[in-house]
């Protein structure tokens, strides 16, 4: 029941959100800060799957967008091979990339993934520095201007993309749900809460952890391609940087890590108030950085299952009140209301 | 009957420290085994080399005329053994029927279908209300429940239990001891690890005893109890004192 809810209100927020260019995003800089926000909701839908889902926290999910991202801009410079068809192997790349780091760090308990995740990130910002022959270095690859160019994924103008990514953001929030449901789903939590007894009970860790990093890899991929269409380009910080991969992240812990609707709240309250950040004080340079920053400790201390449980937290602050012989046990209350007297210290709890 | 399980001279050393010492017994479908021991005996560790969790120093584990020694959990697991731990380990982000569920998609893929089958396990150990909370607001006792029911749900055809009666009152032994026979009836072969000797007594068709690492007894519960070795290293005193 609670399920055909999120389905209903996924409906109604892509509705809302399929309007804004009618009646609120006259110009393509606020429409430019809405796609942006959409990116990084699937962006962290896709990171959700393997570290909220799974529990196995990527730091370095930026590594599989600029996979995606630099396969199918090299692929159009170089061979002119258009981005529709260039998605795919950027995607491949990606799921290559995350079984060869998985294999060997899925097997170790511990630090090793986070650790592994982080530092591919680095060494791919690095090799997009330096093999200049491949990747032209620093300053990035440009995507040649072409005009209006549907089948060379090229529009003159921003509503096409706005429309692409709104889709590619419904198609993640579904397949999210999807494995939520699943079999699937239901295995990379149990290895998430624990693993020795996920495995007694039939669960194959190092082959569920795979499919769910492959998978995981796949969709950061797809994004980047959109992004770097949309954008024109691509560069080594912007494509692996550690501050994307951090977003990344951000977005869904903010949001909620391993819940449906974290990476959505979170990417569609984060990005636009770091923009308007930036816009209000574009005289200092990386106040977005400071913004970030102090989100994330603020959720990790006052909220630290992120905003999709605030409406749990004042369920709880009611319920007292309107039949207390619900409460089920002595120990559940004294555990939810410590984690009340939390909320009511947070100023952003309304 | 048929020997389902046998464990031949199996050791497990931790450094120096020598959980398991040549242990080879066998087990015939349909038993309820029963094995005792006092602290640190080994039990435990043997119940983490028979279900895959660690892996033995030397020796083998038969099981279903497979030879299971270094085999990873999950595929002991589809194979048949499941287990429960003396800590108890669930899923505590997941609610009571997800838990049970995790167990029931070893046989199914299909989400209905598990749920069906963890429901019914649920039932049987009295969680069915309960369904939907969250794990973490379970007593311990329920928590216990929630653990066997969610190995049931593995249809397991040799089930561990890794003291599962402990802490419980008379009352909810009564209980859980129904639910052992009710599950032995259907063809399900057991080992219980308990401290409660009378109710391993009562419960088992054989008794296993361990002390320091090696199989001191094994046999009915009435020569068993009678042992002078077991009264002596596992009771540390006389007779009356253990029947006490």
């Amino acid at each position: 029941m609670s399920k055909d809810r999120d389905l209903l209100a996924a409906f109604l927020l892509l509705l809302v959100l399929a309007s804004l260019p009618w009646w609120a995003l006259k110009n393509s800089y606020t429409m430019g800060i809405v796609i942006n926000a959409l990116a990084f909701v699937s962006l962290g839908l896709a990171w959700n799957i393997i570290s909220g889902f799974g529990g196995q926290l990527s730091m370095g999910h930026a590594a599989f967008y600029g996979l995606g991202g630099y396969t199918s801009a090299l692929l159009l410079t170089r061979l002119g091979i258009t981005p529709w068809v260039g998605m795919v192997p950027g995607m491949v790349m990606a799921v290559f990339a995350g079984l060869i780091l998985g294999y060997p760090s899925f097997r170790l308990s511990g630090v090793y993934f986070k650790l592994v995740t982080f530092t591919f990130g680095l060494i791919l910002e690095i090799v997009a520095r330096s093999w200049i022959n491949l990747t032209e270095g620093d300053p990035g690859v440009k995507i040649p201007l072409l005009g209006n160019a549907p089948a060379m994924y090229q529009f003159d103008s921003a509503w096409p993309y706005y429309y692409i990514i709104l889709g590619l953001a419904a198609l993640y929030f579904l397949i999210s749900r999807w494995v939520l449901r699943s079999r699937f789903g239901f295995y990379l939590q149990a290895l998430r809460d624990d693993q020795v007894a996920a495995e007694t009970l039939g669960i194959n860790s190092l082959r569920m952890k795979l499919t769910g990093f492959a998978l995981s890899a796949a969709m950061a991929a797809l994004v980047g391609t959109f992004v770097t269409q949309y954008l024109l380009f691509i560069d080594p910080a912007s494509g692996f940087g550690m501050f994307t991969s951090v977003k990344i992240a951000l977005v869904a812990i903010v949001g909620g890590t391993g819940a449906l609707w974290g990476p959505v709240i979170g990417g569609l309250f984060l990005i636009p108030l770091a923009e308007l950040a930036n816009a209000q004080f574009s005289n200092i340079t990386g106040v977005d950085v400071v913004l970030y920053s102090a989100v994330l400790i603020l959720t990790a201390m006052f909220l630290p299952r992120g905003l999709v449980s605030i409406p749990d937290l004042l369920r709880v602050r009611r319920a007292p009140q309107v039949a207390p012989e619900e409460q089920p046990l002595p120990e559940q209350k004294s555990r939810l209301s410590g984690e009340l007297g939390l909320t009511e210290a947070n100023p952003k709890a309304e | 009957m048929t020997t389902i399980l046998e464990v031949k001279e199996l050791n497990k050393a931790f450094g120096g420290l020598q959980a398991v010492r040549n242990v080879s017994f066998a087990v015939e479908e349909g038993d309820i085994v029963g094995l005792i021991g006092p602290n640190g005996a080994g039990k435990t560790t043997l119940f983490n080399l028979i279900s895959g969790v660690e892996q033995q120093t030397s020796g083998q584990v038969r099981f279903c005329d497979h030879d299971v020694s270094g085999w990873r959990p999950h595929r002991i697991a589809a194979l048949g053994i499941c287990r429960t731990f003396q800590t108890v380990r669930l899923f505590p982000g997941m609610t009571v029927l997800a838990n049970a569920m995790v167990g029931a998609f070893l046989h199914t893929s299909v989400p209905a279908e598990a749920e069906a089958r963890a429901e019914e396990a649920l039932k049987l150990v009295e969680l069915y209300p309960d369904r939907h909370r969250p794990t973490r607001s379970l007593t311990l006792v329920d928590r216990k429940r929630l653990e066997m029911a969610r190995a049931l749900c593995t249809n397991p055809k040799l089930l561990l239990l890794d003291e599962v009666m402990a802490g419980l009152n008379p009352q909810e032994i009564t209980v859980a001891l129904d639910v052992i026979r009710r599950l032995s009836e259907t063809g399900l072969t057991l080992i219980v690890v308990e401290h409660l000797l009378k109710v391993i007594m009562q419960l088992s068709h054989r008794v296993l005893v361990m002390d320091y690492g090696l199989l001191i007894a094994d046999g009915p519960p009435e020569v068993v109890r009678r042992d002078p070795k077991v009264i002596k290293a596992y009771i540390g005193g006389t007779e009356e004192s253990y029947n006490a």
